[in-house]
């Protein structure tokens, strides 16, 4: 991975026409301004994570008996705490 | 597969109390589910996505299950695609002092009043989705809940940015660990 440092205000571009400016910095957060053509697509990173997420938690379940499913849970998890109760 | 319905005890999860099956009126629908079997449920059980689940978009309505065999879980049954199902827990069940902080865009999708801040098991139900992929170890998905407000029978998967929560958290040292 390229690792670079930037301070507010400065920029790096990727290939001919995407740009990705350091707006502000803090403790605990960057703010960034991408400039980029409409076709290319920009996510935070957590979407994409949900998206592999619920597929994956939709493809396990696929083809396999509700037992089986129960069994996986009850396995990792024989005891489950007593005082908790839906919701 | 084989649905074993017969043997299921299961109920459409209404109210944030538990659920509210047998109802006076028989239920008028009936979806079949491959995992759960037939399960009967009125119209105004249904829980609305408007935005549908990241990866299953045009999946926009679905059904809280509950069966007595596993209280603590809660299927997220989807009602157009009986196929698609969901194995979800409470995220309080993983972790109890669990933050879920919304923002104003989610409590209005949720069509939730925005003066008095947002309680877990009070306005909302909070569920993790749990991957049970086969022959590896169970985890839950504490970044992106399913957060539903059975009152408005609204729900959304609120992916919680900057929260530091795992979309991969191992259920067992979770549950072990509290």
């Amino acid at each position: 991975m390229l690792v670079l440092r930037r301070r507010a205000g400065e920029s790096v571009l990727i290939g001919q026409d995407i740009e990705i400016l350091v707006l502000e910095t803090g403790p605990r957060e960057v703010k960034l301004g991408i400039q980029a053509p409409a076709h290319v697509l920009i996510l935070r990173k957590e979407i994409r994570l949900a998206e592999q997420q619920n597929r994956a938690a939709a493809d396990g379940l696929r083809g396999r008996s509700l037992n089986d499913v129960l069994e996986q849970l009850r396995h990792a998890w024989p005891n489950p705490p007593s005082q908790h109760s839906l919701p | 597969m084989e649905p074993s319905s017969a043997s299921l005890d299961w109920a459409v999860v209404a109210q944030l109390s538990g659920s509210d099956y047998p109802h006076p009126e028989p239920p008028p629908c009936q979806l079949l589910s491959p995992h759960l079997g037939p399960i009967p449920y009125r119209p105004d059980q249904i829980i609305e996505f408007p935005y549908g689940l990241p990866a299953f978009e045009e999946q926009r309505s679905f059904l809280l299950v509950s069966l007595q065999q596993v209280p603590l879980v809660i299927f997220l049954q989807s009602v157009t695609s009986p196929e698609l199902l969901f194995v979800t827990l409470p995220v309080t069940v993983i972790d109890p002092h669990y933050r879920l902080e919304l923002t104003p865009e989610a409590c209005q999708l949720l069509r939730l009043p925005a003066e008095e801040p947002v309680q877990i098991g009070r306005h909302v139900l909070c569920l993790a989705i749990v991957t049970l992929a086969h022959e590896q170890p169970p985890t839950a998905n504490l970044l992106a809940p399913i957060v539903v407000n059975p009152a408005a029978r609204m729900g959304i998967q609120f992916i919680q940015c900057d929260s530091g929560y795992s979309h991969q958290h191992p259920l067992y040292r979770g549950l072990e660990g509290g």
